[in-house]
């Protein structure tokens, strides 16, 4: 427990480097290792001139008059908001003055993002700038719509802003057979794994005393499973016409340790801190008892008759008063975030260890569109996103005064009359956005979320493969069969529905029948050559 | 075209095919104008090449469609269902629309506006019917029905033998009123003076159905059942994935060709593999109508479709 | 002259129908009462026909937010209407064409009716077709043009009612009085035929009601041009979509919360069928005025 605790205190000057705008590199104590600091550093060192060089761009745009209209595409979760031209319009009218160019945006809600990108993208429509969420960071590649960042040393001249934003390993973590086709995002990337969250009220009525457990400055429990265990048979006794606890489908990689290499569950590395043998994660002991202890909360009444049929999001499902907890992934802020999600008080717990993955830096990478006409301009915009705080706040929070207001304390907040419902630019995917950190804060955040952020992103395990992206495309017959092997068998295991031993004999020789072993052999291969690229053992 | 085409042929047909022109347009810019798409099948995508430019796959974009075990189960689901859907509803459409044709009752107008109501609603919020009566806490069959009766609730989400059985009635309940509209329209032209002919010559209603009516409809009912047997490879996808709520049980009795594609391809985003499925479903249903065509074509010039 | 036997047909085909329409009926009452239920009700008890806390909330959600409802269902109504007037043009010429038996090429036009049924260049090339070459995307054409202005199915049903039930021995007679083709099509063929025409008109009608496909891939910025399909499909798209997703981590959950309620689906899908109730009886009085029509031929 106080393993996880003191590497949190770990002190890091990552993050207020960033926040002053210096230079990079500042505080990388951890893994990033030497490599990256001097990189970074020579970076630096022609920051004089490739900054002229920019610099010299944008005059000649603003002066030539000649000034392109550039199309960001990101998805949201509603559509297109309602305030979008107003808010393009605020955007352009700095952007021509500070960058020489106009900007337009393309937001899409996440069902038809990945289609209509598809269809924007290989029909040649003006996208310039995109993010690979939901169309797939590695097939967006392979299907060649990402631009090659370093060509003619694109982003080390007019990006140079973005290099500097993050840790050098982390910018190599988007690199795809050692090209660069797209940069992450500033965000969480280090989950906690095991988190739970319980209504407060439910644990008062049991007498569960929670607040002293609370260690100083923490906005969670740092507990174990077998406590949760012990917390879930006094509710259930307690509250017997509710259910303890509502499944959800990415239950399986929040709760559990391992890396699933490129996102798919078919390969994955069992002890990612030290070895990077590819194997099935269904004859592992880490599915094994994830199963037993499902099914035998299933068993116990406390999981719904309905839960695999459900789609009510488990926080709905505590906010209407019908199940008492369910699981997440930890993050800062996580506390707040639920609580307003469940419309009640919450406490979360944390089971298991921080890690950061290898395919969580490149989860969903911000890519140019490799048949852009403005790569120059492009660059330069995007470049802009991640280091112009008032641009920032634009595309992550829209205009000042309709959009959000300043609170007094400094926060920002809606104005008047206006709610998350009927607001005309509230996309809430800032964790999507190119760099929220340097955004304002909305109201009930604390200020030094970031900070926090960025200290525990240095400070979990890391998996060895991380920056290792799989292309799948030569095996996409293995995996759409596995894929539908898995929708078919997995979540009845998942959900404890059915008993462990025979259900995941069925799920292994299933997988095994459509190709599980060629895709991870592929996928092996591919590791290997991965780390004899970059020198990991 | 192989016709000469003189003066008064023209003369005479020209406003014919002048009339034609709009339609055959649309199908034109609509249908034969993205024709060439179907190559991408062929091929493996990249943008920066272009459909045409890029490199040929051979076959390889059609493997996934055959390569597994599923392949069988995916092939057999979609086949079975659409003809026990293309029987069932045929019997049932028809005999609806002849008891509406012949009912003097007041509630007439009730009954034909009530059995289209079901095609109104999206496939999901039928699903979310469905649900309601099945979900195995809250469902008013296992709450309202079993229960009572003294008999412990179904898990209907799991259990797949009940599935073929639930699948073809909702199907029926969506279509029939639908599908009845064209049969009453049919019935509706026929010339009454049949009927009246009949019912002088001592004819009983079951005769006149039977000798008269159902006869004269052969040719929709043909008409109806040759189109359908060309989408034998489609299935309804809403039907198939929302309705069974994506449950992994019920799969080897639920999954079908359009929900094993789009379940494989969702991550995917490959848009040739998408093709692939496409022209393979369209190759099949061409060739069935063809050869259907051409039995009915044997037995009954009038009825084939071309 | 009501014989015996025919007081039987009528009482069991009364039985039979009123079987079928109860069927069809309680679901939509279901869903009525739903739209009118407590979400939080919803979630905890399920569905019912008597729900212990009723609510119109979900109506209110439509009504006032940010949605439009409204004016997507002003653009449903246009939508509709122009889509089923263009259709049925579209669709009766062509059929009228086809249905002359002695048509030079009528086999091999026929035939290229039929083939599309079957075989589309598939979702991209339509779309680069659409999107590139005419310029539809984000326009009101968007909704109208791609896929629902006329399909072989109802062109294949109006020629087959042309042949059989408009007689060629009218037809022959008016041609020798002098009557041009476009008026024997207008004023003999089209009002014989008032009762497929009324069914394809509805069945065009419906597709155009119904369609949220065409809003889907071909509007992106302009919402504003959302049907009431449209922004139904949109919350329910987001849902099957988020609750697919797995294997990605919490985020989903964050936007699957974010979608309105259940209540507010059923909601949408009530107001999405009322017009079609509506409408539906003046559709019917087509079909009774195309038998009295269809009478006088005999």
């Amino acid at each position: 427990m106080k393993r996880f605790h003191t590497k949190r205190w770990l002190p890091l000057m990552m993050s207020c480097a960033l926040l002053a705008g210096c230079g990079a590199g500042g505080g990388s104590e951890t893994a990033a290792g030497t490599n990256g600091a001097e990189k970074s550093d020579s970076g630096s060192g022609t920051e004089a001139g490739t900054a002229n060089e920019a610099e010299d761009a944008i005059a000649q745009r603003k002066e030539s008059g000649n000034i392109p209209t550039l199309v960001v595409a990101f998805m949201n979760w509603s559509g297109s908001p309602k305030g979008l031209e107003r808010v393009e319009e605020k955007m352009s009218e700095y952007t021509e003055e500070t960058l020489g160019v106009r900007v337009k945006l393309e937001i899409m809600d996440s069902a038809s993002y990945g289609q209509e990108m598809t269809l924007m993208l290989s029909s040649g429509e003006q996208v310039d700038i995109f993010n690979t969420n939901y169309i797939g960071y590695t097939s967006s590649i392979n299907k060649g719509y990402c631009m090659d960042l370093e060509e003619d040393n694109l982003i080390q001249t007019y990006g140079s802003g973005i290099l500097e934003t993050f840790n050098s390993d982390m910018i190599d973590a988007c690199r795809v057979d050692g090209l660069l086709y797209g940069v992450p995002q500033q965000r969480d990337m280090t989950v906690g794994l095991g988190g739970f969250v319980i209504g407060a009220e439910y644990l008062d009525g049991i007498g569960f005393d929670y607040a002293s457990m609370y260690e100083e400055g923490d906005e969670l429990i740092y507990t174990d499973i077998e406590t949760i265990e012990d917390i879930f048979a006094q509710l259930h006794e307690a509250y017997p016409d509710k259910y303890v606890f509502a499944p959800d489908s990415p239950n399986l990689t929040q709760g559990n340790f391992f890396d699933d290499l490129a996102r798919d569950n078919f390969g994955v590395l069992l002890d990612p801190e030290n070895s990077l043998k590819v194997e099935s994660l269904w004859s592992s002991e880490v599915f094994r008892q994830y199963c037993e202890r499902m099914y035998k909360w299933n068993q116990a009444g406390y999981i719904s008759k309905d839960a695999l049929t459900d789609s009510t999001a488990p926080s709905a499902q505590v906010k209407a008063g019908v199940a008492m907890s369910y699981m997440v992934s930890t993050k800062v802020g996580i506390a707040p975030q639920e609580k307003g999600l469940c419309g009640r008080d919450i406490v979360v717990f944390q089971t298991g260890e921080d890690l950061l993955r290898a395919s969580s830096v490149a989860k969903y990478p911000w890519s140019i569109n490799s048949m852009t006409d403005y790569p120059v301009e492009s660059m330069q915009l995007l470049n802009a996103l991640y280091t112009d705080p008032v641009l920032s706040n634009f595309i992550c929070w829209g205009e000042e005064g309709v959009d959000y207001v300043y609170t007094d304390d400094g926060h920002i907040t809606f104005p008047e009359g206006v709610d998350a419902d009927n607001a005309e630019y509230y996309n809430n995917v800032n964790w999507l956005l190119p760099n929220q950190f340097i955004a304002e804060i909305w109201e009930g955040n604390s200020f030094d979320i970031w900070e926090k952020t960025e200290e525990m992103n240095n400070s979990g395990i890391v998996s060895k493969a991380l920056g290792f992206a799989f292309d799948n495309s030569a095996v996409a017959n293995e995996y759409t069969a596995l894929t539908n092997v898995f929708n078919e068998y997995a979540f009845q295991l998942m959900y404890g529905f059915v008993e462990p031993e025979a259900g995941i004999a069925e799920l292994t020789a299933k997988m095994n029948e459509a190709g599980e072993e060629i895709y991870i052999e592929a996928k092996q291969e591919a590791l290997d050559a991965w780390a004899k690229a970059n020198g990991v053992e | 075209m192989k016709t000469k085409i003189n003066k008064k042929t023209m003369k005479k047909y020209g406003p014919i095919y002048l009339m034609a022109l709009p339609g055959l347009l649309y199908l034109f810019i609509n249908n034969y104008m993205p024709l060439p798409g179907l190559v991408l099948a062929f091929k493996k995508y990249n943008v920066k090449k272009g459909i045409f430019g890029s490199d040929w796959a051979g076959l390889s974009n059609f493997k996934y469609l055959f390569a597994t075990k599923d392949a069988f189960i995916i092939t057999r689901n979609t086949i079975c269902y659409n003809v026990a859907f293309i029987l069932i509803n045929v019997i049932l459409a028809v005999a609806v629309a002849i008891i509406l044709s012949e009912l003097n009752s007041r509630l007439k107008k009730f009954y034909q506006s009530a059995i289209l109501l079901p095609h109104l609603i999206s496939a999901v919020i039928i699903s979310y019917l469905v649900f309601a009566f099945l979900s195995t806490e809250n469902g008013f069959v296992n709450n309202s029905i079993l229960k009572p009766l003294g008999v412990e609730g179904i898990s209907w989400y799991t259990e797949k033998k009940y599935w073929p059985f639930i699948l073809i009635f909702v199907n029926a309940w969506k279509r029939i009123g639908y599908d009845c509209i064209i049969y009453l329209a049919t019935i509706l032209g026929f010339d009454k003076g049949y009927y009246e002919a009949a019912a002088i010559d001592g004819a009983t209603k079951w005769q006149q159905i039977t000798k008269i009516t159902i006869p004269m409809l052969k040719p929709t009912i043909i008409m109806m059942v040759l189109m359908a047997v060309g989408r034998i490879f489609y299935s309804d996808f809403g039907l198939f994935y929302q309705v069974p709520q994506n449950s992994g049980a019920l799969y080897s009795v639920t999954n079908t060709i359009d929900t094993y594609v789009y379940r494989g391809l969702l991550e995917l985003g490959d848009i040739s593999m998408s093709a692939a499925a496409g022209l393979y479903q369209s190759v099949v249903g061409f060739i069935l109508i063809l050869s259907a065509n051409l039995l009915v074509r044997k037995l009954d010039k009038e009825s084939a479709l071309f | 002259m009501k014989t015996r036997e025919d007081r039987r047909f009528q009482i069991f085909g009364n039985i039979v129908m009123m079987a079928a329409a109860l069927t069809a009926i309680i679901p939509m009452i279901l869903l009525l009462v739903s739209s009118l239920t407590d979400n939080d009700t919803l979630i905890r008890n399920g569905y019912s026909f008597f729900p212990e806390k009723w609510s119109l909330s979900a109506y209110q959600y439509i009504f006032q937010g940010n949605n439009s409802a409204i004016h997507a269902y002003g653009i449903s109504i246009l939508l509709t209407a122009t889509g089923t007037v263009l259709s049925l043009i579209l669709t009766t010429t062509l059929a009228y064409a086809l249905s002359k038996k002695n048509l030079p090429g009528r086999g091999i036009l026929t035939f290229l009716v039929v083939f599309t049924m079957l075989f589309n260049g598939g979702l991209v090339p339509t779309y680069m077709n659409y999107t590139n070459t005419f310029g539809l995307k984000n326009t009101f054409f968007g909704l109208l043009i791609p896929n629902l202005l006329m399909n072989a199915f109802n062109v294949l049903l109006v020629k087959s009612y042309f042949v059989t039930s408009v007689p060629e021995e009218i037809m022959e007679a008016a041609n020798m009085d002098g009557a041009s083709e476009f008026q024997m099509f207008y004023q003999i063929a089209l009002p014989l035929s008032k009762p497929i025409i009324a069914t394809v008109g509805l069945f065009v009608g419906i597709a155009y009601w119904n369609d949220w496909q065409n809003g889907y891939i071909y509007l992106t910025r302009r919402t504003d041009l959302y049907s009431i399909q449209n922004l139904l499909n949109r919350m329910i798209q987001n849902i099957q979509f988020l609750s697919q997703s797995a294997g990605s981590s919490g985020e989903a959950s964050i936007g699957l919360s974010m979608i309105p309620t259940v209540s507010v689906r059923m909601a949408m899908a009530v107001v999405g069928i009322l017009p079609i109730i509506i409408i539906y009886p003046f559709v019917q009085n087509s079909f009774v005025k195309g038998i009295t029509l269809g009478g006088v031929k005999g």
